[in-house]
């Protein structure tokens, strides 16, 4: 093809992808700003260890373990290959925070995971609490328990053996709050 | 100047040489493309011998071109004027060069020849190169990308900001942090009972019969349930489950796991001298005849044990015992319960299970 024709060409091309991209960026374009990026806030690298002594929860001592900092998650377990009594517990704390998105707030987001879970909720709690008591046996429970604050989501897994149900949740709830709290 | 030669597939618009001999023209083939012509003049045409050179050159420039030189497109030595026609290339010598040996002297016209060749690559454009033609192709497929993109961002940008939506205040409040209580400082498990660990058979002890049983066990121990007693093996398909130890109770099940003719179900309760264990009995027959959904044994056999049993004809056999006892192993007295639920055909086997862990237990 001769030159000329080839830059007449190629204006036309350009003329036609100016009108198709302005068109097409008008109806369905979005540009991303950094607000519009999600980045959840990050948690302390201590943060289970200041969640506290938890070793009235298990039969012999206990210490929480972390990994993680956008989400953190401490564990802790004493199993009864240990002890000298039938005794087990194991405990996971899992924090997470959320980000805010274009047109919700992370404390929103945190919400919508909150009311995922479809356990009973807990009333007179200092934040929105939902509960799941599973008896796996006499005297042994597990607790699979999730509240939120503002961007926060905890949930808490507590397993022990031999416990009362309430003695199981309440120490769930205890610690559930505490983590909501460190992490504020 | 000479007049526009008119060669058929060809137009002509600017002559680059006005020889004695013959004209050289620039013009463009039927297909658009860029040519350069060699046209007899009248006075070359008229003579024999310039013909014949044109003609002969035109034939090496068919068959031979060299390295820098345009092949022959298009030639005819016996038109009314003569012509050699080649494409114009930048950089390569056409149609022009057949100029000099017209006359038959060679080198005389080479100063015309570098004439009409500048006049070429002045007024042709270098685009006509293989690497210009690749950029001016590149150059036409970028540049409506460009376009393109930034039209885009611009469309993308204003539609952004006209939907962009304002900062939103959370759909629920955000309760306020609280203090929270301190975490439990007093254990908050129960009391687990002892393990009893590793639990000999008795050896010596009288057999007790609870029931007739003509059916014989393995002499292989089950030393390790996790109970204060031991008992024998009842066969190679038997397993056992290991369920919960509450503060209360053991919890042990065994099963014929084969076609799961025989399930056993037993419980163990520490309790405080044989004064304890007749005190704790009637809440210890509750809690593990609710725990395995079993009939607790009624009739007193003796003052430490309790049995009971079902067997109507060719329905399943069902027993269950309580027995109080100081375990040799444990050094402690137990409160022990067991419920078995066998076959019709199975019975004898249940049976010989009760009788075995009666004699453990003694």
């Amino acid at each position: 093809m001769q030159p000329r024709k080839l830059l007449r060409a190629t204006g036309i091309a350009a003329g036609i992808a100016a009108l198709a991209g302005f068109g097409i960026g008008l109806a369905a374009g979005r540009t991303q700003q950094p607000e519009d990026l999600p980045v959840a806030r990050k948690l302390p690298a201590d943060l289970c260890a200041r969640l506290g002594d938890v070793s009235a929860l298990f039969p012999g001592p206990a210490e929480l373990q972390q990994t993680g900092r956008a989400e953190v998650r401490c564990t802790a377990e004493v199993a009864e290959a240990g002890q000298p009594t039938h005794s087990e517990a194991r405990l996971t704390v899992v924090i997470r925070t959320h980000a805010s998105r274009t047109g919700s707030t992370a404390a929103d987001a945190a919400r919508t995971e909150f009311d995922d879970k479809t356990w009973p909720v807990v009333e007179n709690r200092p934040y929105p609490t939902k509960v799941d008591a599973d008896e796996q046996g006499e005297d042994v429970w597990e607790i699979k328990l999730v509240t939120t604050r503002g961007d926060v989501v905890v949930e808490v897994t507590y397993y022990a053996s031999p416990i009362t149900q309430e003695a199981a949740q309440t120490a769930a709830l205890a610690v559930g709050e505490k983590a909501v709290w460190e992490a504020r | 100047m000479s007049t526009t030669p008119e060669i058929s597939g060809y137009s002509f618009g600017e002559q680059l040489l006005d020889h004695p001999l013959a004209s050289v023209w620039r013009g463009t083939s039927a297909s658009g493309m860029d040519v350069v012509a060699l046209v007899l003049s009248e006075t070359g045409a008229a003579d024999r011998a310039v013909r014949d050179r044109l003609a002969a050159s035109s034939r090496i420039a068919a068959v031979q071109s060299g390295p820098a030189e345009s092949p022959l497109w298009a030639a005819n030595p016996n038109a009314t004027r003569p012509y050699a026609v080649t494409q114009l290339a930048p950089g390569y010598s056409g149609a022009e060069r057949l100029l000099d040996p017209l006359d038959g002297v060679i080198g005389n016209d080479q100063s015309a020849i570098e004439e009409v060749r500048r006049r070429l690559d002045g007024g042709g454009t270098q685009a006509d190169s293989p690497a210009a033609g690749r950029r001016l192709w590149a150059a036409a497929i970028v540049i409506p990308l460009i376009v393109f993109v930034v039209a885009y961002s611009a469309g993308a940008a204003i539609n952004s900001a006209a939907a962009r939506p304002e900062p939103t205040s959370p759909k629920v409040p955000v309760p306020d942090a609280v203090q929270p209580t301190p975490l439990a400082s007093k254990k908050v498990l129960l009391p687990g009972i002892s393990k009893a660990g590793q639990v000999p058979l008795r050896s010596g002890v009288r057999p007790v019969s609870l029931v007739a049983s003509t059916s014989e066990l393995s002499p292989m121990p089950w030393d390790k349930l996790g109970l204060p007693f031991a008992m024998h093996i009842p066969g190679p398909e038997w397993l056992m489950k290991e369920l919960e130890e509450s503060s209360y109770s053991i919890y042990r099940q065994l099963l014929e796991a084969k076609r799961g003719t025989v399930v056993v179900a037993i419980a163990a309760h520490p309790c405080k001298g044989l004064a304890g264990c007749l005190a704790d009995r009637t809440e210890f027959d509750a809690r593990w005849s609710k725990r395995y959904g079993v009939a607790p044994p009624t009739t007193a056999r003796d003052g430490q044990t309790w049995f009971s049993e079902n067997a109507p004809e060719g329905e399943p056999y069902r027993a269950s015992l309580t027995r109080a006892f100081l375990s040799p192993a444990t050094g402690s007295w137990w409160l022990v319960g067991v419920a078995v639920n066998a076959d019709p055909a199975s019975a004898g086997t249940a049976q010989a299970i009760l009788n075995d862990i009666r004699t453990q237990t003694s």
